[in-house]
């Protein structure tokens, strides 16, 4: 029998196809990205961290067994920490302070994709909540390596590349991956259908958000 | 009590408002002309959100630190309740299929709402909530100045433009008033209009049709 999260993954071939040919994702690597569009993306991810961070503290009081707990609490301030290194590299060379940053909206798909994050880690049973959490990570890890293979004439792009290709942030994801399939093995078929479904939703907003920088994404009103 | 603020917040999302009462959805409704089939997207999606309506009404309720906006919200859960009788009624004469998947604004709304909620402060949630309510009631109440209670939209214009709708909105309206911290303003503010940019683009999404690009 496969694993459950192979089984995960195995769904979202598609999405993540979708993703490795998105041109945001292939302009990484051509160079062809224009740097606005880039900066626009890093900002919106600053954002989106802070609220991954809660997420994962909701994770971590949720977990059942005490190292899920510390790992979740752990990765929580681990998103914190790769948010404020954002400030100290790329925002500074760009001029951005952190009132800037904090004071940047939410773009649509953002808020989007943060606040069903947010919804299930706080109503929902850690098993979705896992469900929820794993493409940011996953998907990550795989475009990472993906785009080390591939490399990019933009020294910019390369250093952003590097962060998700190292073998640190692998060990990370295989953390998570293992914890969600040790969290789903005696499930019956109903709670992982819940967990099933959550993985392909947030899936889907992870292509959303490559596209939503790609277009710069504001609100129409 | 003050108005200030609630004055405030409808100042400056104003735009917004505009935007959102004259929406070519609300206006075809208003003159006959919207697509019924256009009609029946709407019933489908806002069917789902009230059901997660509910869900943000009953967080919100275990959270009211008194008696008087516990109760004041539990009518209005009682009210909501029967909000999707009106729904499903329509949905039984039209053979329509209730249980469709939420649009991404559908869900992004709802995920916002039921966040904010979460992990949002009071001032916050009563913020989402009144501004959810207040554009229902003046988005409803052009459709009723054009059609009267005209069918097949009776039970919802009734529902929405109604007295006791007026002075549940205006309830909100103090209790927001009275629960709010200035402390909050700025994250209540980004809130309020957050959310009157989420019933824009509603109405926006159920007149486009639009649905997840992936």
């Amino acid at each position: 029998m496969p694993r459950f999260t192979e089984e995960l993954w195995n769904s979202i071939a598609d999405i993540f196809a979708a993703i490795l040919a998105h041109p945001f994702v292939r302009g990484l690597t051509d160079g062809t990205l224009p740097e606005d569009a880039f900066r626009y993306y890093v900002v919106q991810d600053a954002l989106y961290l802070r609220d991954y961070a809660r997420c994962l503290a909701l994770a971590a009081a949720k977990s059942p067994r005490d190292p899920w707990c510390e790992l979740f609490a752990d990765h929580a301030k681990v998103a914190l920490v790769v948010e404020r290194s954002l400030h100290d590299s790329f925002f500074r060379e760009w001029g951005l302070s952190p009132e800037e940053i904090a004071a940047t909206p939410y773009a649509p798909t953002n808020l989007a994709y943060t606040s069903y994050l947010l919804r299930i880690a706080y109503d929902r049973p850690f098993e979705e909540l896992l469900g929820a959490v794993l493409p940011c990570y996953w998907i990550y890890w795989e475009v990472g390596k993906h785009l080390e293979k591939a490399g990019s004439p933009n020294p910019l792009y390369q250093r952003w590349i590097a962060t998700y290709a190292s073998e640190e942030y692998a060990q990370v994801v295989r953390a998570v991956i293992d914890v969600t399939d040790e969290a789903a093995a005696d499930l019956p078929e109903g709670r992982r259908a819940a967990v099933r479904a959550h993985f392909v939703t947030t899936s889907r907003y992870e292509w959303m958000f490559w596209d939503a920088a790609w277009r710069m994404e504001s609100w129409p009103v | 009590m003050s108005t200030t603020l609630l004055d405030e917040l409808l100042t400056e999302a104003r735009p917004i408002w505009e935007a959102m009462t004259a929406h070519p959805f609300l206006r075809e409704l208003a003159t006959g002309r919207l697509p019924r089939e256009r009609f029946d997207f709407w019933v489908q999606q806002d069917y789902r959100f009230v059901q997660d309506g509910l869900r943000f009404l009953a967080l919100l309720i275990a959270r009211a630190p008194d008696e008087e906006l516990r109760r004041g919200l539990l009518d209005a859960a009682v009210a909501f309740r029967n909000e999707l009788t009106i729904f499903e009624d329509y949905a039984r004469q039209r053979g329509l299929q209730l249980e469709v998947e939420p649009t991404p604004v559908c869900l992004g709304y709802t995920s916002f709402l039921l966040a904010t909620a979460a992990t949002g402060s009071l001032g916050e949630t009563l913020a989402v909530l009144w501004g959810a309510e207040k554009a229902y009631y003046d988005a409803w109440s052009t459709v009723r100045q054009a059609l009267g209670l005209a069918e097949p939209y009776a039970r919802w214009i009734e529902n929405w433009t109604s007295p006791q709708f007026a002075a549940w909105v205006d309830w909100l309206g103090a209790q927001l008033v009275r629960w709010s911290s200035s402390a909050e303003y700025p994250a209540l503010r980004r809130a309020f209009l957050a959310t009157a940019r989420y019933e824009y683009l509603f109405w926006d999404m159920v007149y486009t049709g639009t649905t997840w690009p992936i």
